[in-house]
């Protein structure tokens, strides 16, 4: 309290001071608010979408099977290869899913009969489809101008039910069905399955059993793994990251020039520097002016720049424009993702504006004050 | 040594450092004491060193040889960190006035106060009262670059009487003013003596040469002081 009572004629002067050049500094607040804009939707949303998918990605099974031939995937059976499945010591729960991708009204969809292939979170509420019916994610029903659906262009299903939002990243495409017009879609006769979801006891154990389950069926199968899919997105992730921060270099370009300018603005302040350490006012009291001002610029600045861009990328559709952006085109328009964490990256990329800027005020205002009063007010004669 | 109190040069020279190591004496041995408590005029012509001999006072330039002691300190030899804090202690009014011209006459008084240690309430009070001496109560939202020059003077005076100095240094202060508000600045100057502060003026105006308020006389002749017509030296 006593320092706050103590800084309270500086606090009011620096504030004072801000409005004396109000045209410089709306322009340095504008500067440094698109420039922490631009750089936290870039670093929010690579940061959220590679966390929205590893959650995702938890509710996957360890491993998936599926049989391959000389034409490529071929439906499994499923009771042989339930079997071979169980045989294998730590594989647990084997399940036959019943998916793949057919032609919707806008492009191919996901069509699937399987809950083993839904995120449980994005089941929740959701009535099972019978012959006929459909649940479907985000993106489909943003084609449909009524509750039909027609796919593959002669089986047509009633819409019943819809994804949430929140799962759109892994539901975005998905038509969940019936058993018999999944089949009847995809061509997978009755007693096959698309592959086997397994689950393991010991994560740790992925790349043996792995090798265990190829070596169980009597056919030739592909084993993917969730550390593979997890690895690929993750490396899509940081390529998507690394496209952002080149797209920052504009961005950091602009905090250079706003440190330089700052820089420069401060030096052609001396005469009145020279003047107020005429009056008794010491460099360390000039340099707290100096920061003070800076920082009641660059609080309201960063904040608006880090809500806007929290807005833009957690709360759809701004959130769907914001993937479009970073994404090159992708339409997600009901986008929802994580922003658990939001916080530690804003607090970085605060960090990261205010940082250099208050240094280039402090370290300009040090090397231009330190000077006897006189020298600093002939810099600029008083008239 | 005997410590006296108010402001003292001791052997003071300056000198500008000149082209090719030409250096420009200024002010060569200048030696005397400035009380509390006295009011005292340096007059000299114009290029004798008055304002120069006001700076080096102020500790706003570093003399070539000698020092500066105020009270008995040498605050010409402190490092500049304790000599911006000394500076608290003293009123400048400059020659060319050196006022911050887009900022109020108020707020041009809240800068010599800012970096005391007085409270919000108490600088308000001050600035009122001080603006009230020098009959500028009306103009305190006005911005100094719009005011007259002799408004301008009397706002640089209040200036340094606004933070109740121990020293005045003023350069010329009556330079722009009409008899009547002359006589008003130099009653502010006879007022602060009267409290206490060592008051040094440095001016050509007649008006504060057959002034009864000034004690002591000097006349600066190429670069030396010499008591002027009417001093009487310190007790």
């Amino acid at each position: 309290m006593t320092f706050l009572k103590r800084s309270y004629p500086l606090i009011v002067w620096a504030a004072r001071e801000v409005l004396r050049r109000p045209g410089r500094n709306l322009l340095l607040l504008a500067c440094l608010a698109s420039l922490t804009f631009l750089v936290a939707t870039a670093l929010l949303f690579t940061r959220a979408l590679d966390r929205t998918w590893s959650r995702l990605m938890d509710q996957a099974p360890d491993l998936v099977v599926r049989r391959i031939d000389a034409g490529g995937w071929a439906p499994i059976p499923v009771e042989a290869g339930l079997a071979s499945a169980s045989t294998v010591p730590g594989a647990l729960s084997p399940k036959a899913r019943l998916w793949g991708v057919v032609p919707g009204p806008r492009g191919p969809v996901t069509v699937t009969a399987s809950t083993a292939t839904i995120p449980p979170k994005a089941l929740a509420g959701l009535t099972p489809p019978v012959r006929g019916q459909a649940v479907v994610g985000t993106g489909v029903t943003d084609a449909l101008e009524d509750q039909r659906l027609v796919l593959d262009g002669r089986t047509a299903l009633t819409i019943i039910g819809k994804f949430s939002p929140e799962t759109s990243l892994a539901t975005h495409d998905l038509v969940w069905i019936a058993p018999q017009d999944a089949r009847q879609l995809l061509g997978i006769p009755a007693g096959t399955a698309s592959d086997l979801a397994i689950y393991l006891f010991h994560q740790q154990e992925e790349e043996a059993i792995r090798a265990d389950l190829s070596a169980a069926f009597p056919w030739p199968v592909h084993v993917s793994g969730r550390s593979t899919s997890a690895l690929r997105h993750h490396v899509r992730a940081v390529r998507m990251g690394g496209i952002a921060v080149v797209a920052c270099v504009p961005a950091v370009l602009a905090m250079v020039l706003i440190v330089t300018g700052t820089a420069a603005g401060s030096s052609s302040r001396q005469s009145q520097w020279g003047l107020l350490k005429a009056m008794g006012w010491t460099t360390g009291d000039i340099v707290r002016l100096q920061v003070v001002e800076s920082v009641i610029v660059a609080i309201p600045a960063v904040t608006f720049g880090l809500a806007s861009a929290y807005a833009v990328v957690f709360h759809p559709p701004a959130a769907g424009l914001a993937a479009m952006w970073i994404t090159g085109g992708q339409r997600l328009h009901e986008l929802v993702l994580d922003p658990s964490d939001a916080a530690v990256t804003m607090l970085e990329i605060a960090a990261l504006v205010v940082l250099p800027y208050l240094a280039a005020a402090y370290l300009a205002t040090v090397q231009g004050v330190a000077r006897d009063p006189l020298l600093l007010m002939q810099e600029n004669p008083w008239k | 040594m005997e410590m006296k109190t108010g402001l003292e040069c001791r052997s003071l020279d300056f000198a500008w450092p000149g082209k090719h190591k030409a250096a420009r004496q200024v002010l060569t041995d200048v030696s005397t004491t400035f009380s509390p408590g006295t009011l005292s005029l340096i007059t000299g012509e114009t290029g004798a060193g008055k304002s120069t001999l006001l700076h080096l006072l102020a500790g706003l330039l570093r003399p070539t040889a000698g020092e500066v002691r105020a009270d008995g300190r040498a605050v010409s030899r402190w490092p500049a960190y304790h000599r911006d804090r000394w500076r608290r202690r003293v009123g400048i009014v400059f020659q060319h006035l050196a006022l911050v011209p887009d900022i109020t006459a108020a707020e041009n008084l809240l800068l010599a106060l800012l970096p005391g240690s007085t409270s919000w309430s108490g600088m308000q009070a001050a600035i009122r009262r001080q603006l009230v001496d020098a009959d500028l109560a009306d103009l305190a939202q006005t911005p100094a670059g719009e005011m007259s020059g002799g408004q301008r003077q009397r706002l640089a005076v209040a200036r340094a009487m606004v933070a109740a100095p121990r020293f005045i240094l003023a350069d010329e202060p009556t330079a722009f003013q009409d008899d009547a508000h002359a006589i008003g600045v130099i009653g502010q100057l006879r007022t602060a003596v009267e409290a206490g502060a060592a008051a040094v003026v440095c001016s050509q105006d007649p008006r504060l040469k057959s002034s009864p308020a000034v004690h002591q006389h000097y006349h600066l002749i190429s670069g030396r002081l010499h008591p002027g017509p009417g001093h009487q030296d310190p007790p």
